[in-house]
């Protein structure tokens, strides 16, 4: 025990130096993600496009060391995530730090990770820009949301009448600019440097190490377990050097999530995401409840339409498999299309939420014609989506199948549109 | 006199000329967006300076919105040596080369200051290049443009929310894309930009004027009627649209 006390103290003795060495790890031209996390979130550099300067740099890394540090304590309520910042490995190479580009290989699509999702692992990817004068920083930031192996967000038989899937209204979101000053980051950076010991156990009085706290240098934790008194047991890793953090009373009043409520948005996604593979999906579910909430709540008034609309249908989702709340879940689809009503996703999950919710009502003469019109809606403003042609035809197949519910000339009408449909499901495939 | 005039003319000739210079960007493939130069006309005081650096920050951050948020995906080319002077620089012959070029919005602008005096202007302009060329009759006098030197001098919250907010740029895009989708007989893209369009400008930015808009609303509402019809009559094209049973108007509430 107490060889392996001196082995964990020599390898924390050397840490600073290892953690130079570790640069390439987080680099946005290799990107690595944890495969055995259920959710990654990863953190992409602040940038101005017509600014660069020691200053900006400086401002953006200390933000984005924070904004990881902030999404770590997010692990008190998820089961398993991990965090990676990630930065350019050299000032050429910037354009790998696009979160497309990452995206593409972390999933898989193209070469370059360093690690792989797993093929049912999820990762958020929160990057920005950044602007400055004097002591305030305006930033704005943006999220994508990626899933590996389909990202559908909802299925149901409808009444038993075929499979209907829906999707979220959109991967990809914007949120509003906020101004913070660089005292508040100073003051944030603190708090978190106060709680940056891993103990070996949980206790604040076992011994431990300090993890490294500099902005420059770019490191990815994975928690391995969170405990409801504030405890977590988190792993790096380069090194695989593992220990207990606290968080301390401070740090769970999430500072940094009050001035950027996108932080709310991104604690939400992790929870929705992991819920969709979760042992316990109604706990996680009720985990993720009050972060999307505030951040619905947060958006009132301001422009972020898009990003609200997928936080609602994130909730309606949620709420979808308890019979105590779909009923709001489905006043949360509605209300995502009153925000988007352009939008073919967010249409096509409140109209899938609506059969599940009430298809003998829908499944009636004189209803049916009305659903299939706003099906075939949804589907004209969503090119290339084939899944909601599939959604059409199988409502279509439905209301054959109702004895008595079509008469021949309503089934000889329905047939010619499945026709037309069939032709509209294969370009589709192919586009 | 009259050659010291034509000297004149002539001088102003070449520097209309050097402002229109050609952006060898617009021709790789794609839809595009422009971002000419925006710059200080008059003295360079630390004030214009100022403005000129957050007025350039509030379209980076309008075009990163557009980009991450609108589809069809376009891509935005910076043209740091054009500077348009004003909405006649955009003769037929420079319209032609932009639509051929897939070019949906030029973005121009100016900060204007005199000796003495607080910054005059602050001003984003929009060329809806499709628009321009297809249905010049929609465009207004003076073209499509949004005032800021008010607001660029708020307080740092105001200043955020101008930031934040969503722009003229989105619906500016949007209208473009339609547009254009529409003449490349791609009818469902049109409608959905079309239709987004026409959502937002539900509720205008803040400097739009209402007879800019009110033109707008009705040229969409028209739009999507000729994209309707041309879906249906189209049969070597295979669109949603053309389902039976299809309404030609953008949904609107959940009934």
């Amino acid at each position: 025990m107490k060889s392996a006390a001196c082995a964990l103290l020599a390898l924390v003795a050397v840490l600073p130096v290892r953690a130079e060495t570790r640069m390439p790890n987080a680099d946005c031209s290799n990107p690595f993600v944890f495969r055995d996390a259920r959710v990654n979130v990863i953190v992409l550099p602040y940038r101005n496009k017509d600014v660069n300067g020691p200053d900006l740099e400086r401002v953006s890394s200390q933000l984005t060391l924070l904004l990881q540090q902030t999404i770590l304590f997010s692990a008190l309520r998820y089961p398993s995530i991990g965090t990676v910042r990630m930065v350019a490995s050299s000032p050429d190479r910037v354009a790998d730090c696009q979160a497309a580009a990452v995206a593409q290989k972390i999933l898989g699509q193209t070469p370059g990770a360093r690690q792989q999702l797993s093929p049912d692992g999820a990762a958020v990817l929160l990057w920005g820009q950044i602007y400055k004068e004097g002591d305030q920083i305006y930033l704005c930031s943006y999220a994508r949301l990626v899933k590996r192996g389909g990202d559908v967000a909802m299925e149901t038989s409808g009444g038993g009448h075929g499979v209907f899937t829906a999707r979220l209204p959109s991967d990809a979101m914007t949120f509003p600019a906020r101004v913070i000053t660089t005292g508040l980051l100073e003051q944030i950076g603190s708090a978190f440097r106060e709680s940056r010991t891993a103990h070996s156990n949980r206790s604040l009085t076992s011994p431990g190490f300090d993890l490294p706290m500099e902005p420059q240098k770019p490191l990815a934790y994975q928690v391995v377990e969170a405990t409801t008194d504030g405890w977590m047991h988190i792993r790096e890793m380069q090194s695989g050097l593992s220990g207990w953090l606290y968080a301390s009373e401070t740090l769970r009043s999430q500072t940094l999530g009050r001035n950027l409520p996108e932080l709310r948005f991104v604690d939400g996604a992790i929870g929705y995401l992991e819920f969709a593979k979760a042992a316990d999906p109604a706990g996680l579910a009720a985990r993720a409840r009050p972060s999307l909430e505030a951040f619905v709540e947060s958006a009132k008034g301001r422009d972020t339409s898009l990003a609200t609309a997928t936080a609602k249908s994130m909730l309606a989702v949620t709420f979808e498999r308890d019979a105590t709340l779909r009923s709001r879940g489905y006043q949360l689809a509605r209300e995502a299309v009153a925000l988007v009503p352009y939008n073919a996703d967010a249409r096509n999950l409140e109209l899938v939420y609506r059969l599940d919710v009430s298809s003998r009502e829908i499944y009636q003469p004189g209803k049916w014609r009305i659903f299939a019109e706003e099906l075939a809606q949804a589907a004209s403003l969503g090119p290339g989506k084939k899944y909601i042609f599939d959604n059409l035809d199988s409502f279509y197949a439905g209301v054959l199948a109702v004895p008595g519910l079509a008469d021949e000339a309503a089934a000889s009408e329905i047939r010619r549109r499945r026709g037309q449909l069939a032709v509209l499901r294969g370009a589709a495939a192919i586009r | 006199m009259f050659l010291r005039r034509i000297f004149f003319l002539l001088t102003l000739a070449a520097a209309a000329a050097a402002q229109m210079r050609d952006c060898p960007g617009i021709s790789i493939d794609g839809y595009k967006v422009m971002l000419d130069n925006v710059s200080v006309l008059g003295p360079q005081t630390q004030n214009a300076n100022l403005l000129l650096s957050r007025l350039r920050q509030k379209v980076q951050f309008d075009l990163a919105a557009v980009q991450l948020e609108v589809t069809p995906q376009m891509v935005l080319v910076p043209c740091r040596d054009r500077a348009p002077q004003d909405v006649t620089d955009f003769n037929p012959t420079i319209v032609d080369s932009l639509n051929g070029h897939r070019v949906l919005v030029e973005i121009w602008g100016q900060i204007e200051a005199r000796t003495g005096v607080a910054v005059q202007r602050a001003q984003l302009n929009f060329t809806l290049v499709p628009v321009s060329y297809y249905d010049r009759q929609v465009v207004p006098i003076g073209g499509f443009s949004a005032a800021y030197q008010q607001r660029l001098r708020g307080s740092p919250d105001e200043l955020a929310k101008l930031f934040g907010e969503f722009s003229d740029l989105k619906i500016y895009v949007s209208i473009a894309a339609g547009v254009k989708s529409l003449k490349e007989h791609d009818y469902d893209q049109a409608l959905l930009c079309f239709c987004r369009a026409g959502w937002l400008l539900e509720r205008p930015p803040a400097g739009m004027e209402p007879a800019v808009r009110t033109s707008l609303l009705k040229y969409l509402e028209r739009k999507v009627g000729e994209d309707f019809t041309q879906a249906h009559n189209d049969k070597s094209v295979k669109s949603g649209l053309g389902l039976d049973g299809s309404r030609p108007a953008c949904p609107g509430e959940v009934r």
